[in-house]
Order: C-alpha cells, then structure tokens, then sequence
C-alpha cells in the first residue's frame, strides 16, 4: 500500500512499506498497519511502559489510576496493531507560546484559589484529561523515525521552537526532492544530502537514546527512594519528589507556578503534535511558504 | 538527615544534568538537537502523544488532587 506525500520542493513523494507508513481509510497516515503482523505491532515499547506504570500504580495503592494506565496501554498497543477505527483527524486552532502563557497564568490563578484535593479540582482535572486524550487522538499522524524526511515533517517544523532546525530540514529536502527527480543535482550532490540527512537522522537517534537512559535514571531513583522510604515511615528520611514538592502544592502561591508550568508544557505538547499551532500546519497545506 | 540530604541533591543533579543536556543540544554544531524539537517529531505518532498527554495530565492530578 502506498501513499503519496507532497515535500516542500513541490514534488510527490510515494511512501511505501519500507517507510512503515501508511494511509488510512480517511488518507491520513496509520503507523505500522501492513507493515507488520497486527501482534509484533501490539508490542509497543510505548504501551509496555504505560502497562508497566499502571501496574506500579496497583502496587503503590492507587487501582484507579492503575486501570487508567493499563487501560490506555492495552488501546495504545491495539491502535498500534491497527485494531482500532482511524478516527477522522483534525488539526486544531490553538495558542503560540506568548498567548499560552497568557492563558497557562489565569488558569492557574483560577486552579490555584479551588480548595486542594477539592471536589471542583477534581472534576476540572478530569475534564483536562480527557480533553487532552481526545485532542491527543483526533491529532493527525505525521510521520516519524526514518520517514522524517519526507516533506510531512518540514511542514510539521513550523513550531517556535523549531525555527534552528528547520532551515537545515528544508535544504535537506529541497536536495532530496532534487536528488529524486534526478533534474539539477548531480550524482555527487544527492549523495552528499543523503548523508547529510543520515547525520541528522543519527543526532535525532543520539538525542532520543540520551533522554531516554536520562528518563530511565529518574524513574528508577525515584522507584528506590520509594521504596526505601516504606510509606509513610520513612519518608522524611527518603523523600521521593511528590513528598518534597507537597508544602509547595499545599500554598496557593506555592501552586501558582508549578500550575502555569504544567499548563504551558500541555499546551506546548498539544501544539507540538500537530508540528504548529494549526494555521500554519493548514497554510503549508494549501502549499503557502 | 543525610539520606535526605543526597536524595535531595540528587534530584537537583537530575535537573540540573537536563538543563545541561538541553542546553548542549542549542549549542551549534551539537551532536543533539533540542528536546523540544525532538518532541515535535516524536509527536506526531499518536501512540507516544497519548502516551505523553497522559504522563503529563498525571503530573497534574498526583501533585494537585491525589491526596
């Protein structure tokens, strides 16, 4: 099954098994599906963590938030099998960084004066959540890992924050489109951008690996410093990161800030998924520079 | 005391080593490249984005309404 993708060259890309992508009912991009059996594909690393910590949150006492990670583990691994419906994507209008900070501060403000552990907090925190998992759902698949060069993620680099990389992305595949075509570029110079996409390639892998054995680290000292700690006998002894920060949650002014950082990285991660805040990613559909 | 007083140093080393690696990423010519852009490519796979959202709407219920 194959797809086409248009890069920014203006060139048609076809994406075929060996990019691991491909089109759904709807034409947006399903990872995996027809590129491996639907149970080699339920084996995600991704589902096997979120399990994991569903099982760790049983142990630590907690079943509700234990059934939730399970549960969204075993529908993570079943959207990865392509057991799932491809819900019709959408990209949604949202917030830069300067108007999500804006709004990350009044919604704080707001959280901040609910009474803590609150009947309301609760129930605002719910709606979050579950707007979150449905944004997170709804948000259109582009592709990733070794498909990164194709013109879906110059297009999807359109975030503030992306701004050093993406010059090098569009001149990676302006050559590639050009090396494809085989019209300007000769031998040499197709060459010479493939292996200049292979380095970038390498330094994505490279940062992925570091912040993972960094991810890994954390959750295993914190796992010790649990345990050792045997709550709640020796928690002043070993106090795990949710015992140090809970005087700071206790004071309004305490939760202030820690709530506008909380906000401002979900914002950040709901604008980051669709690679913008939504007009720009429609604009480079429309072929719009 | 001192038990805590190194799980609490810790902590701030692990802080303190993902500013740094951040920060060597911005640095040009780095071997890295920022965790936000990271992010963004990591992203736009549905299941790590929900994996994601998920952990980060957690953060918020543990510390704010878990008692």
């Amino acid at each position: 099954m194959t797809r086409v993708g248009r890069c920014r060259g203006g060139h048609d890309r076809v994406m075929g098994a060996d990019d691991g992508w491909v089109s759904s009912a709807g034409g947006q991009p399903v990872e995996g599906r027809g590129t491996r059996s639907g149970l080699r594909a339920a084996a995600s690393p991704v589902a096997a963590v979120l399990i994991l910590a569903g099982v760790f949150h049983f142990y630590r006492g907690v079943p509700g938030e234990g059934v939730l990670f399970v549960a969204i583990g075993l529908g993570v691994a079943a959207d990865a099998a392509g057991w799932l419906p491809s819900p019709r994507s959408r990209v949604f209008p949202l917030p830069g960084p300067a108007v999500s900070f804006a709004v990350a501060v009044v919604g704080a403000g707001a959280l901040a004066m609910l009474t803590p552990h609150g009947a309301v907090e609760t129930v605002v925190l719910v709606v979050i959540g579950v707007a979150a998992i449905v944004i997170g759902w709804l948000q259109p698949v582009r592709p990733g890992g070794r498909s990164q060069f194709s013109g879906e993620l110059s297009s999807g680099l359109t975030g503030e924050f992306s701004t050093e990389l993406k010059p090098e992305f569009t001149e990676y595949v302006d050559s590639f489109a050009a090396a494809e075509r085989g019209s300007s570029s000769s031998d040499a110079s197709a060459g010479k951008a493939l292996d200049y996409g292979a380095g970038t390639a390498q330094r994505y892998q490279r940062t992925a690996v570091v912040w993972c054995c960094f991810g890994i680290a954390v959750c295993l000292f914190e796992l010790a410093v649990y345990l050792l700690s045997d709550p709640p006998l020796r928690e002043f002894q070993y106090p795990t990161l949710s015992t140090l920060l809970e005087p700071m949650v206790a004071a309004p002014v305490g939760r202030l800030p820690l709530l506008v950082g909380w906000i401002v990285l979900g914002l950040a991660l709901v604008r980051w998924s669709q690679g913008g805040t939504g007009r720009s990613v429609d604009s480079h559909r429309d072929g719009a520079p | 005391m001192i038990s805590r007083l190194v799980v609490i140093s810790i902590f701030a080393a692990f802080g303190l080593t993902a500013v740094a690696i951040d920060a060597m990423a911005h640095r040009s010519g780095s071997r890295l490249v920022p965790v936000a852009v990271l992010l963004q490519t990591a992203l736009g796979r549905r299941t790590v984005r929900i994996a994601a959202l998920l952990v980060w709407w957690w953060l918020g219920w543990h510390f704010l309404v878990e008692p």
